[in-house]
């Protein structure tokens, strides 16, 4: 049988006949109509009783008026016309009351004719079912032969071979067929990149072993070298904290000079007026030394006026003299008693005038002599005062200079203890920062350790690993793959070079611990702590101090 | 009193860089802070006029008269000699005190008693006497001789 023919089969099996469809549409119809004429006969009946009662009502209400003797004609009228309104009603009910015989035998007829669908419609069913169970029979009689030929098939896979093909044909395992095929080789994929992916993971794991290995060696390295830091960090907040001190120290010399520079500034301004009152001596003394001169110049014209009379007195002198000689020539010539007294008298008077004159000259030449001398000294003194002036005013321009030294240095020390005060605060805050973070150093070293087991433990995990996929890639061996199988996927992991990290060139020490005290011996520095300049090379016992203080948290945090 | 035992007064006065002497009794008076009236065509060392008492007097700059690289510097004193009744004056660098000294015995005799001299006076032609006149030996001359010396006379400029 083709497919073909057995799909047109199953489609005329899944196709109901019109024997089938017919009696199961006119059933529903017609069931449904007799459900309306019932209903519509129970609606005729209740409609009935309830114009009974209101007929029954109305008489009730008009019976009173009609019996009434009082009434007049008009009311009875009215009230006679309201029970011919109430009769009028029932008599459409009548007249639809009229109707209701033929109609009484539609519901029988109808209930016959739906026992005569249901019979019809269970001889179509009867009839189809048989027809579906003979063709079923046939296809699974089909389907059993398919799936022994592909049990057939499938046989020598379960012993590792994946050179297996199932045929694929019409029959009904065809499609399980090409899935199978298809599961096949992506089987075969799979195996040949499992084995591959074994080697890989084989090559992977011991690389990673090996740098879980170096990475061990090189945590404890760290772990060593972070202890040492915390130690290094531990004695760099003890300078620091000395640093503070020293700062602080460095402050109140500050204060000590700038109260000095003060001192001095007031000195400085003593000495300015003691300058001012010798340099107005100086100047009082200069100006008498000028008078001096001045005076010494005018005795110099008297004395010249004096000389001038001296020279004139000499001459007086000489011309007496010459008179003298001439009388007494002219005693000796004419022989004249009388005229000897006159000629000693003129002699005497020569003699007196000269002997003046001589004392004039001398008077004069000594008080020349002495007036020079006098200006000589008077003007020394005056080029002395002048020097001394000069010296004076310098010594006042120094003063001024010195005064503004004095208060650019104050005004520098001020500056300079400010700073001071700002590098004391901040080395403080530099020493705590740098103790805390010794302690994070601490922790940092806990951490290396704790990473350094944990590398060790992660390195048997992959010895574990690398056993387990030399295991995988032994098993994937067990199977067999066609010639010619897809070349596997390649991961490209290869193993990490660590050539750069030799763990030998830090060898690692029993106990990682750090010789403080040579740290802190200023005069044995190590690199990279250097002493402060100026601290001569001494440990200050401070700097011990502040190193114990600051190393007294980060050993309790270890 | 003989003229033999009198003493004698000398008026020294330095001109041309060496001291001369002349006996008071030839001079005037001496004179300073004069100013003598040029006279134009006369030597230089003729440094012209001057009226002294109603006189006019020949005034001589004896310095330029004995050294002719004096040129016309005129000195400040003024000596005044006579010769009979005429008057000259000897203009001079300078003048001392007249100096006595003791009677020449010799003098009263011969008149010009003393050392024979040479020098720039008695080169002019005038008789020059070298005697020791205050512990100096000085050349004395005198008004006489001073006038009769040629080169004295002659004040014209050509010489």
């Amino acid at each position: 049988m083709s497919s073909t023919s057995l799909n047109r089969a199953s489609a005329a099996s899944r196709a109901w006949p019109a024997s089938v469809w017919l009696p199961l549409v006119l059933l529903p119809l017609v069931l449904l109509a007799m459900t309306f004429v019932s209903l519509g006969h129970g609606i005729a009946d209740v409609d009935r009783s309830v114009t009974l009662q209101q007929a029954r009502e109305h008489w009730a209400a008009l019976e009173p008026q009609l019996l009434d003797e009082r009434a007049d004609a008009a009311s009875r009228t009215e009230t006679l016309r309201r029970l011919d309104d109430a009769l009028t009603l029932s008599d459409s009910r009548r007249l639809a009351d009229s109707f209701a015989p033929w109609v009484r035998w539609v519901p029988p007829a109808l209930g016959a004719l739906s026992l005569i669908l249901c019979v019809w419609l269970w001889r179509a069913l009867s009839s189809m079912r048989k027809t579906r169970r003979r063709i079923e029979d046939g296809r699974m009689r089909r389907d059993q032969a398919a799936i022994l030929a592909l049990l057939d098939d499938m046989t020598p896979l379960a012993d590792g071979d994946l050179t297996v093909r199932a045929t694929v044909d019409e029959a009904m395992t065809g499609a399980l067929a090409d899935a199978f095929n298809q599961a096949v080789t992506a089987l075969r994929q799979l195996v040949a990149d499992t084995g591959h992916s074994a080697k890989e993971v084989g090559k992977a794991v011991a690389a990673t072993r090996t740098s879980t290995r170096s990475l061990s060696s090189a945590a404890s390295v760290q772990s060593r070298e972070i202890l040492r830091a915390s130690n290094y960090l531990n004695v760099m907040s003890g300078a620091i904290a000395e640093l503070s001190m020293n700062a602080t120290a460095s402050a109140r010399k500050a204060l000590q000079t700038r109260a000095a520079a003060g001192d001095g500034r007031g000195a400085l301004i003593e000495a300015g007026v003691q300058l001012d009152r010798i340099r107005d001596e100086a100047a009082l003394t200069m100006r008498l030394t000028h008078r001096l001169a001045d005076n010494v110049r005018a005795i110099d014209a008297e004395v010249e006026t004096v000389r001038a009379i001296a020279t004139r007195s000499e001459l007086l002198s000489l011309n007496t003299t010459v008179r003298a000689a001439a009388a007494s020539q002219r005693v000796a010539d004419a022989d004249v008693a009388a005229d000897e007294r006159s000629t000693s008298d003129y002699a005497r008077l020569a003699d007196d005038v000269s002997d003046l004159a001589t004392v004039l000259g001398s008077a004069s030449r000594e008080i020349s002599s002495l007036t020079a001398v006098i200006r000589d000294d008077a003007d020394e003194t005056l080029r002395a005062m002048s020097t001394t002036d000069a010296a004076l005013r310098a010594g006042v321009d120094e003063a001024a200079a010195l005064f503004g030294h004095l208060k650019t240095i104050d005004t520098s020390v001020a500056a300079l203890d400010g700073l001071i005060g700002d590098t004391a605060d901040r080395a403080a805050r530099q020493a705590d920062v740098v103790r805390r973070l010794s302690g994070n150093m601490t922790v940092l070293n806990r951490l290396g350790r704790d990473g350094a087991t944990g590398l060790a433990d992660a390195s048997a995990s992959l010895d574990d690993l690398q056993a387990l996929a030399e295991a995988l890639d032994a098993r994937v061996a067990g199977f067999r793959l066609p010639a010619g199988s897809p070349v596997p996927w390649s991961s490209g992991i290869e193993a990490p070079s660590f050539d750069d990290f030799e763990a030998d060139d830090y060898p690692l020490d029993d106990d990682a611990t750090v010789d403080t005290a040579a740290l802190t011996d200023r005069s044995a520095p190590r690199a990279g702590i250097a002493p402060p300049a100026g601290s001569g090379g001494t440990v200050n016992p401070s700097a011990s101090e502040a190193l114990a203080r600051s190393a007294a948290p980060a050993a309790s945090e270890t | 009193m003989s003229a033999a035992a009198t003493s004698r007064r000398w008026v020294v006065m330095r001109s041309a860089g060496r001291e001369y002497a002349i006996d008071a009794v030839s001079v005037r008076e001496i004179h300073d802070g004069w100013q003598a009236q040029p006279l134009t065509g006369t030597a230089d060392w003729f440094l012209g006029t001057l009226v002294v008492r109603g006189r006019v007097v020949p005034v001589t700059s004896f310095d330029a008269w004995l050294d002719a690289r004096s040129g016309r510097r005129v000195p400040p004193y003024g000596v005044e000699i006579t010769v009979g009744e005429d008057a000259y004056l000897l203009a001079v660098s300078d003048v001392r005190h007249a100096v006595e000294t003791p009677p020449d015995p010799m003098a009263a005799s011969t008149g010009s008693a003393g050392l024979a001299a040479s020098g720039a006076l008695a080169a002019r032609g005038v008789r020059v006497e070298r005697r020791s006149i205050g512990g100096n030996d000085i050349d004395t001359f005198t008004p006489a001789a001073l006038i009769a010396a040629p080169a004295f006379s002659d004040i014209t400029a050509h010489r």
